[in-house]
Order: C-alpha cells, then sequence, then structure tokens
C-alpha cells in the first residue's frame, strides 16, 4: 500500500541567520533531495520562504518617494536568475533553464489571466496586476520581520511532467541562482538614486515535496526512462535593419521557439525594467518595428511556407502590434485556438504607446504578448529534429540606430531521461 | 498559470506541419457583396482545419457626411464581413453552406466569452476590448466600444490641438478562424480525397457592418459621453443660455477620462449636440419621451459642426478639451453640466457614406505530412472498396420571417437533418433600416436600460446597433416546441420578464444553456441574454443526436402581453447537427 509523505528542505548551502541575497555574496541556493526508496512527485515542488525589498545597505523600507519597484507581473519569479535540476550523485544534468525571469516574463503573462494575477498568483507568487499595488504591498511593506511570504511552484519541464521520479536510482539536486539586484529593481521614472544600494532579500527559504513510499522494493538496476519538455534558452543580439539569426539546436524533438526582446541597455539597468517583454527599439522611446519575419529550418522557410508581412512593412507609423506575429508568438507557447487564459490584450500588446516616461507608464512589464515564436508540432507532440540542421530566423526591422536589442529564444523540446543503475543519460 | 499541455509529454506518430498561404481566386481587393474564392489543392492531402484560418487587411471609409470614427463590430470583429460561407469540393459537391453565418457567430461570441476570449479576439480578429485608460464613470455596463487609444481600425489622436478634417482610419489584419463543421473539427482534414476544397465566402453589405464608439452615441450609454464643463474655461461648471453666441465648449475633464485629446472620441468634421442625461427619458418600449437637446440656430439640421479640437487649461488650472465650431447661437434648451456631447454624424443632412475593402486575402492552411504508411494503408483501402466516413458537427440556418403585427406565431420548420443535436431560434430585427441608423443604433431595436432601485435610468438606455446579427426579445411571453407530435417541454416556456426588458426569466436559460452546450458551444458568458435574445432547444443529451426528418417541427410563440412587438423578424432558426462526407473512389456522399 503506497503511502504520501510531504518533505520540507532547508537549502544545503545556508547560512547560519537563514538569509539569502545577491548583494550578501550568496546568489546560489541548492536543495537536494536524497535517495530513498521512494518516488518524488515532481509537480508537487514548491520554493516557500519570505521575500523582502530594501532600499539601502541598512535595511531601510522603501516608501513611495523612493521611487523603487520590482516587476509587478512576476513577483517571485523576478528573482530567479536560473534554475537547475540535476541528479545528485553523478550531476547529470536533467534540465536548466538560465534566464529563467525572463522565461517567466515571455511565458506567464500568455498563460495567465487578469483573474489569475488579481487571485492566485498575487497569493502565492507575490504577483500584482496592478504596478501600484504591487508597489504599496509588496515593495513597500514596513512589515520588515515577516517580510512577504510566498509559495511558488518551480515551473519547469521537470516539475511539469507528470510522471514521478525514481529517488531510489538517484537523488535531485535543485539549484537556483538568483538575480542581480539591478535587473530585479528599477526605477518607477527617471531617478534611482534613493535605492543604488538598494537590495532584496529571501529569508528561510525551504523547498517542500511530496514523495510517494510505494509499498513495493524497487530494483535500482532495472532500466527505467522519464519522458519530459524542457526549455533550453538562447540569448542573441540585433542591431541592424536585417537580423540574421542562426542556431544550432541540437535537439531532435523540438515543439517550438518562442522568444522576447528587451533593448540592451535596459539589462542590469536600475532605471529600466530589464525584464520587460516589448518589442524591438531603436531609442528608450522609439520602436524599431518588426517589418517582416521569416523562420527557416536548414535555410528552407519552416513552418510558415510563406514571408510574414507585419502592418508596419507597409505602415511603419501603425501602433497596432501585428496579429500574426502576436498569433504564432502565443502559438508557439500554447496551441491559440485552445488558450483560454491570457493577459495578452490590444489595450497591453502594442508596438509602440509610450507615455511621458516611456512604456513604464503604459505597460510597465511591457507587452503581454510581444515576442515572436512558431510552433513545429501542434498535433503529434514529437516534434521536429534540428539536431542536424540549423535554426534561423531572418527578420527585418526598422532598426537603423546604434541601439542593440537582446533576443531572448526559448525551444521548447522533448527529452527522455534514461537511468540505470548508476548511469544516467539524457537524450535530447 | 501554467497551462498542462505545454509541458505534458505524450506519445504519438510524428506529423509534419507546415502552414502555407493561399491566395484568393482572383487576388484582388474585395468590396461588400462581393465573392471571394480559396481553393486549397489537392496536393495538400491532408489539413489541420482547426489551425485553417483566414487572413486580410480591413480598410474602413468614409466618403460622404460628417466625419466620425467608425469600426466593425467590437464583438466578433471582422467575422462581421462574412455573410454566407460554402465549402465545396472540386466537383462542386456542397459539404457545408450557412447562411447568416455572421449571425451564427454573433451568437457563438456573445455566448462562449470571457475577457480571455475577448481579449484574443481583440488581438486577432478585430474586435475590440474596453480600454481602462478612457474608462467611464456614467454608470453603464463596461464598454467594448470606448477604445480611441488602441482601436485597430482608426489612428490615436497624438497632437494636442488640431483642425485637420482627414478622417484617420488605418488598416488592420485581422486572422478569421473559419466558424464552420469542418474547419472547427480537430480531425485532420484529407484533401488529398476530395480532390482539395473550395471555400467561397459572400461579403457582407456596407450598412450592416460600421459601429459608432458608444462614447459618442445619444442612443447608447449616452452618460459615457463628454460632459459639457463652460464655455469660459476655467475649472468649473458653468451654464449657458438659449440665445448665448458661442464658438466653442469646454469638456469636463473629470468626467469619463476626456482629460487629453487622444481620449475623446469625437472628430474635426464630426457633428454633435448636446442633450440633458438627467431628463432624457425612454421608455421601455424605445420611444424617447422627453429629450432636452442643445443646438446650433440657423444650421441646417441644427448640429454644431466641429472645426477644431484643442488640449488646453483655459482660463483655469487643469487641462481639458476645447471643442471648436461655427460661432452661432445656442437654441432648444439651456447647457449645463448634466449634458453631454452626442455625435449626429448618423442623423446629419448629408447622410454617412462608408464602405470597407478588404486586400491581400489568404487563406493560411496547416498542412499536414502524415507517415507514409499511413497514406498507403488509407489508399490501399479505399482502392478496396472501403469507405471512408468524416463526421462534423455543422450548422444548416432555417429561415422564416414574421411580422411585428402577429401576436401568436407558428413557426414551422421543415428539418432534414437526420442526426439533429439542437436548434437555435435568432429573432433578428428585419426592419429596413439605412447605413447610418444602423451605424449610429439611431432609434434602432431597443434593447434594455439599467434601473437603478427601480428608477430606470435612460441615459444607461441601449439600441442595438447590431441590426441583423443579434436576436430581439420584443416582449414575446412565452413559447413552446412541437415535434414527435408532441408539445416540448409540456408547459410554456415563460419569457416575460426578460423579453419585458423588467428582469430574468429564468427557465428559459436554462433550456438555451442546454442548447448552446449541444450545438458545441461552452457557455461562459450569459451578459448578452436580453441583447442577444436566443430560443433554444436542446435535442438529445450527451453523445445522443435526434433525427428531425418527416417531423411536423414547430415553435409556437406568444407576443400576447401588453406591449406589442416593436419590429419585424427575420428568424435564423440554426440547427446544429452531425454532418458526415461518406468517402469511396471518387464519390463523395454528404450524409445530412
Amino acid at each position: 500500500m503506497s503511502k504520501n509523505y510531504n518533505l520540507s528542505i532547508s537549502p544545503a548551502n545556508h547560512l547560519a541567520n537563514a538569509n539569502v541575497s545577491y548583494r550578501n555574496g550568496n546568489p546560489v541556493v541548492r536543495f537536494e533531495i536524497g535517495e530513498s526508496n521512494r518516488v518524488l512527485l515532481p509537480s508537487s515542488l514548491r520554493l516557500v520562504g519570505s521575500y523582502h525589498v530594501y532600499k539601502d545597505a541598512a535595511r531601510g523600507v522603501p516608501v513611495e518617494a523612493t521611487e523603487l519597484e520590482t516587476p509587478s507581473n512576476l513577483g517571485v519569479y523576478a528573482a530567479i536568475d536560473s534554475l537547475s535540476y540535476r541528479t545528485q550523485r553523478s550531476k547529470s544534468e536533467i534540465e536548466t533553464i538560465s534566464g529563467y525571469n525572463r522565461f517567466m516574463s515571455t511565458y506567464l503573462p500568455v498563460t495567465s489571466s487578469l483573474q489569475d494575477g488579481i487571485g492566485h498568483l498575487g497569493e502565492s507568487a507575490l504577483v500584482a496586476p496592478n504596478p501600484q499595488f504591487n508597489k504599496e504591498t509588496v515593495v513597500n511593506n514596513a512589515s520588515v520581520t515577516t517580510g512577504n511570504s510566498f509559495c511558488i511552484p518551480l515551473i519547469s519541464g521537470f516539475t511539469s511532467s507528470n510522471n514521478p521520479y525514481p529517488l531510489f536510482q538517484q537523488g535531485v539536486e535543485v539549484t537556483l541562482q538568483l538575480s542581480p539586484d539591478s535587473q530585479v529593481m528599477f526605477s518607477t521614472g527617471t531617478d534611482s538614486s534613493a535605492f543604488v544600494n538598494g537590495f532584496y532579500e529571501f529569508k528561510d527559504l525551504k523547498l517542500i515535496c511530496e514523495v510517494v513510499d510505494t509499498g513495493e522494493s524497487p530494483d535500482p538496476s532495472a532500466p527505467l526512462t522519464y519522458e519530459y519538455n524542457s526549455i533550453t534558452t538562447f540569448y542573441n543580439t540585433i542591431n541592424s535593419t536585417n537580423a540574421q539569426i542562426s542556431l544550432n539546436l541540437g535537439q531532435s524533438r523540438v515543439l517550438g521557439v518562442f522568444g522576447s526582446f528587451v533593448p540592451t541597455s535596459f539589462i542590469n539597468n536600475l532605471t529600466q525594467n530589464g525584464l520587460a517583454t516589448l518589442y524591438p527599439r531603436k531609442s528608450a522611446t522609439a520602436a524599431a518595428a518588426i517589418e517582416q519575419i521569416v523562420f527557416t529550418r536548414g535555410g528552407e522557410r519552416f513552418p510558415l511556407i510563406y514571408n510574414l508581412d507585419t502592418l508596419q512593412k507597409t505602415t511603419p507609423t501603425d501602433e497596432s502590434a501585428d496579429p500574426q506575429v502576436v498569433r504564432n508568438f502565443m502559438n508557439a507557447i500554447v496551441e491559440f485556438s485552445k488558450l483560454n487564459r491570457t493577459n495578452a490584450s490590444p489595450v497591453n500588446t502594442f508596438v509602440e504607446t509610450d507615455g511621458t516616461y516611456g512604456y513604464k507608464e503604459t505597460i510597465q512589464g511591457g507587452s503581454a504578448g510581444a515576442g515572436i515564436g512558431c510552433a513545429f508540432d501542434v498535433i503529434s507532440g514529437q516534434g521536429v529534429d534540428f539536431s542536424r540542421v540549423p535554426f534561423g530566423i531572418q527578420m527585418e526591422l526598422d532598426l537603423d540606430l546604434d541601439f542593440p536589442n537582446a533576443l531572448y529564444l526559448y525551444v521548447h523540446a522533448k527529452n527522455t531521461l534514461v537511468m540505470s543503475g548508476d548511469s544516467i543519460q539524457v537524450l535530447h | 498559470m501554467p497551462v498542462s499541455s505545454f509541458w505534458s509529454s505524450d506519445n504519438k506518430i510524428p506529423i509534419g506541419q507546415s502552414s502555407i498561404a493561399i491566395p484568393s481566386d482572383n487576388n484582388l481587393n474585395q468590396k461588400a457583396g462581393q465573392k471571394v474564392t480559396f481553393r486549397i489543392p489537392a496536393g495538400t492531402e491532408f489539413i489541420n482545419p482547426k489551425e485553417t484560418y483566414l487572413r486580410c487587411d480591413v480598410k474602413i471609409d468614409i466618403t460622404a457626411g460628417a466625419k466620425t470614427n467608425l469600426q466593425l463590430d467590437s464583438d466578433i470583429g471582422a467575422q462581421v464581413l462574412i455573410r454566407d460561407i460554402f465549402v465545396k469540393t472540386q466537383q462542386g459537391v456542397i459539404l457545408e453552406e450557412i447562411q447568416g453565418y455572421n449571425t451564427l457567430v454573433a451568437a457563438m461570441y456573445d455566448y462562449d466569452t470571457n475577457d480571455n476570449y475577448r481579449n484574443k479576439r481583440g488581438l486577432t480578429e478585430g474586435a475590440t476590448v474596453n480600454n481602462p485608460l478612457v474608462g467611464n464613470d456614467g454608470g453603464c455596463p463596461v464598454l467594448q466600444k470606448n477604445d480611441c487609444l488602441n482601436n485597430p481600425y482608426f489612428k490615436r489622436e497624438t497632437a494636442t490641438s488640431t483642425t485637420s478634417t482627414a478622417t484617420a482610419f488605418k488598416t488592420m489584419k485581422v486572422l478569421l478562424p473559419l466558424h464552420t463543421g469542418i474547419f472547427q473539427n480537430d480531425k485532420v482534414f484529407p484533401t488529398m480525397l476530395t480532390d482539395g476544397l473550395i471555400v467561397e465566402l459572400v461579403l457582407e453589405e456596407n450598412r450592416r457592418v460600421f459601429r459608432q464608439l458608444d462614447t459618442v452615441s445619444k442612443y447608447r450609454f449616452a452618460a459615457n459621453n463628454p460632459v459639457f464643463l463652460n464655455i469660459t474655461g476655467a475649472d468649473a461648471a458653468a451654464a449657458i443660455t438659449v440665445g448665448d453666441n458661442v464658438s466653442h465648449i469646454f469638456i469636463d475633464p473629470s468626467r469619463n477620462s476626456m482629460n487629453s485629446l487622444e481620449n475623446f472620441p469625437f472628430r474635426v468634421g464630426e457633428s454633435f449636440k448636446l442633450v440633458d442625461t438627467q431628463t432624457l427619458s425612454i421608455d421601455n418600449a424605445g420611444a424617447i419621451a422627453v429629450e432636452d437637446i442643445g443646438s446650433a440656430s440657423g444650421v441646417a439640421g441644427g448640429s454644431f459642426i466641429i472645426t477644431g479640437l484643442e488640449e488646453t487649461v483655459g482660463t483655469g488650472a487643469n487641462t481639458k478639451v476645447k471643442v471648436s465650431f461655427a460661432s452661432g447661437s445656442l437654441s432648444g434648451s439651456n447647457v449645463d453640466s448634466d449634458f453631454v456631447m452626442f455625435s449626429t454624424a448618423c442623423e446629419h443632412t448629408t447622410a454617412l457614406v462608408a464602405n470597407y475593402e478588404l486586400s491581400n486575402l489568404e487563406l493560411i492552411v496547416q498542412k499536414l505530412d502524415m507517415p507514409v504508411d499511413y497514406k498507403s494503408s488509407l489508399l490501399n483501402s479505399m482502392k478496396s472498396g472501403g469507405t471512408m466516413v468524416y463526421d462534423f458537427l455543422s450548422y444548416t440556418n432555417y429561415r422564416f420571417s414574421t411580422l411585428k403585427s402577429e401576436s401568436v406565431i407558428n413557426l414551422r420548420l421543415p428539418l432534414q437533418n437526420s442526426r439533429g443535436k439542437a436548434i437555435w431560434c435568432i429573432p433578428t430585427d428585419a426592419e429596413t433600416r439605412t447605413l447610418p441608423a444602423n451605424t449610429g443604433a439611431v432609434s434602432t431595436y431597443f434593447q434594455c436600460q439599467e434601473s437603478d432601485g427601480g428608477v430606470v435610468d435612460s441615459a444607461t438606455a441601449t439600441f442595438s446597433d447590431r441590426v441583423g446579427l443579434e436576436g430581439c426579445a420584443d416582449f414575446c411571453q412565452n413559447y413552446q416546441w412541437l415535434y414527435d407530435n408532441k408539445l416540448q417541454p409540456n408547459r410554456k416556456v415563460e419569457v416575460e420578464k426578460t423579453c419585458d426588458k423588467v428582469s430574468i426569466s429564468q427557465q428559459h436559460l436554462v433550456e438555451l444553456e442546454k442548447a448552446l452546450a449541444m450545438g458545441g458551444l461552452e457557455c461562459r458568458s450569459f451578459r448578452k441574454f436580453n441583447r442577444n435574445f436566443i430560443i433554444g432547444r436542446a435535442l438529445a443529451l450527451g453523445d445522443g443526436s435526434y433525427d428531425t426528418r418527416s417531423k411536423d417541427f414547430s415553435l409556437q410563440l406568444e407576443y400576447t402581453g401588453a406591449t406589442t412587438q416593436k419590429v419585424n423578424k427575420l428568424w435564423n432558426c440554426f440547427c446544429c447537427h452531425i454532418r458526415g462526407l461518406q468517402i469511396s473512389g471518387d464519390r463523395i456522399q454528404v450524409v445530412i
């Protein structure tokens, strides 16, 4: 007869005071789920703790005049720079998502609704659909002792696959790399002088999860395969009117590729939201409209066997987001016709309607549906082989000034973990 | 939050997928009333119908009359442009034909909707959503036709002062999923066996497709319109009296977000008057009993014509919008801060003439590369006398006209569907209405108004601007179906409260939900229960179906209340049914 147990795991590398922050030199948090005769339910993994934002090294609480804010659409996820799962003994990499906060800023608005943000995501992940609400409740929280409690699922391929993971083969090591403070915090306006030494901090971090004792005596030497979807990150910069991106994905079952843009000068910048998902820009306040996109496989157009010409190709000043670009981007994350929860709307997805202080005045977290992408397989779930041919993006855009834009591309692929005794192999 | 399908890892046969763009037959720009034809070649072999959609550019234009901002339908977007749709094989066998396609889509989108779906339709189909940045405080429902900032059909006003009379229409790209049985089916469609497919679309007339913003109309939620402040430019409100010479007015910036020119919904060249929202009185049948109008004297039609718009502080401290027009004296009523501007572009002496044009029409088709084994096995089976059966949920429109003078109506429906699932009867307004009347909802079918503690608020009254698309409740008292020689349900279904526009008749909604669900719709919203009135009946439940052939099938309606019907009606009765294709050799048979 099987029996479920709930585990609460403290960081393997934690400090005596249980505080963790990038600023104070401990940006890596590692949890170890040890070997046992049980199976782990990966979907039950939760990161728990309290989250604090300070305006200076003396842990001063920000006030309205500090003009300090954090990405309200991401909550705690903004602070996680990378997420990695490895086997405990052999350190074989199961999945690593670099730029995890960027991935979440691309993924979360497409797949969560306004009601999610107001409701459970607000309670558990400190997501706030309104920047001012975020400032007044999370950032300017005077309860220094208790801070902002949170409990977030670590969204990833490994944890979202519903297959139980056999801990009797090997344990799992979960590693979080925290993001620099300057990537998490930014000014509501243009002045960051009141929080140049500000930082965020986690306290009492724990990983909680559920394991099952199946009541059977497992045979660790028996071969076992574990199928899961994963995300791989590719970082590119573009700084011309004709962006050519060619990547060797090294994956044989690619389901889709999607990505989002941000000017490189916004990254790790206390006056800009480095996690904003914006269409390409040629200055801090002007758009560099995308005019044409072509996705290729081995140099041939694929999967769209036509050139995707945008509204801005014929009308460069058109502020509306191109419906085909938006649809393909969202379709790469979730099949568009089946997507029934999203934050993206015409009100928050447009090429450019900046206020006096730029995008932050109208869309602090960026456009919810701003990105590019394409799905390769919405039917069979088996994906397309890119292990031997390169994936390419050819993009014409109005980037005629020297203003580099970063494109974070996420490759959604299917993987297999093969375990047999001490041998572990990941088949991409 | 995370969507399971994104992460789930299932084992299925790998199928190659690629999207191709098929241009329309003549590859020309198309206008109202014309037919657009697409031919999906047999060489595509297999397609994923659900990932097939129409892509085109839409541009609206005004060629005569006063200027005003126009858009397409806020709920169904550019789907309103498709009146009828036909799906045929290359040999001309009609697989599906849906007349009144836009009426069907209006029913689908009005009842299967929520914020997320409205957003998706706004991003891709040319529908519009409420923009909170131009939010209204007039005490009305959330408006979907208030967006003058991110409206896909016209440009945002970026200047702070303008005298340009040019319209601001821009090209809008739309991606329209086709809501027919075949193209909403999850199953792969074998175009190789039907020798390809022909999709024909008949475009809707101009007079039925355009809409004015709700924030400029007297007939729709007038309380949300720009509120008169004064003519001095001071921050405090001040009235003007009949006979006063006026050349401009200032708008109250604290009401309805009209605090900047980009938020202001009127255009230079637009004609307007002012109406008192406090004394405006509209009865339950839609007759305007009292309206105090401030108008211009000595001008034909009495409308002020806007000659300039400016964002200014005037003589006060707050930024406000100044509306300039030709100097003249005020006639009609004294005007104070209870008055709002309303557009008379649709009631102007020079009739509004607008049209639309579609360009770059393409059918985006997802082509599937099925495994060779699968194809050869399928072809071998077909060669050896096998038959392939392809079932899908489709809709047939049985139309019926009724007059407003009738008080007891028996709608006899000659249904011929062997596997009926449900029937949706939509009594649309069949009055002859002009383009301006439809566009501005000028004295069209009166839908409803809010009541505040029992006191009816005429400032939130709503006339329909979707004539021909939505059902009119129109004082129906009850209905009952007759089929299988039985009255069904065995008691009349009362709809008096809904149709008299006083409350909700609940049994009708239960019946309607069953019918919509059996017709393949997920009912996510009943917000339009009285504004798009539908009488529905589920003909079977679960996976079952009902053979409607050779049955005396009728809908009995009573309009025997104190108030008679107000509009003639065209009943669009959509029979939702399972339609089958039987493909054997070179023969295709459609089983209706």
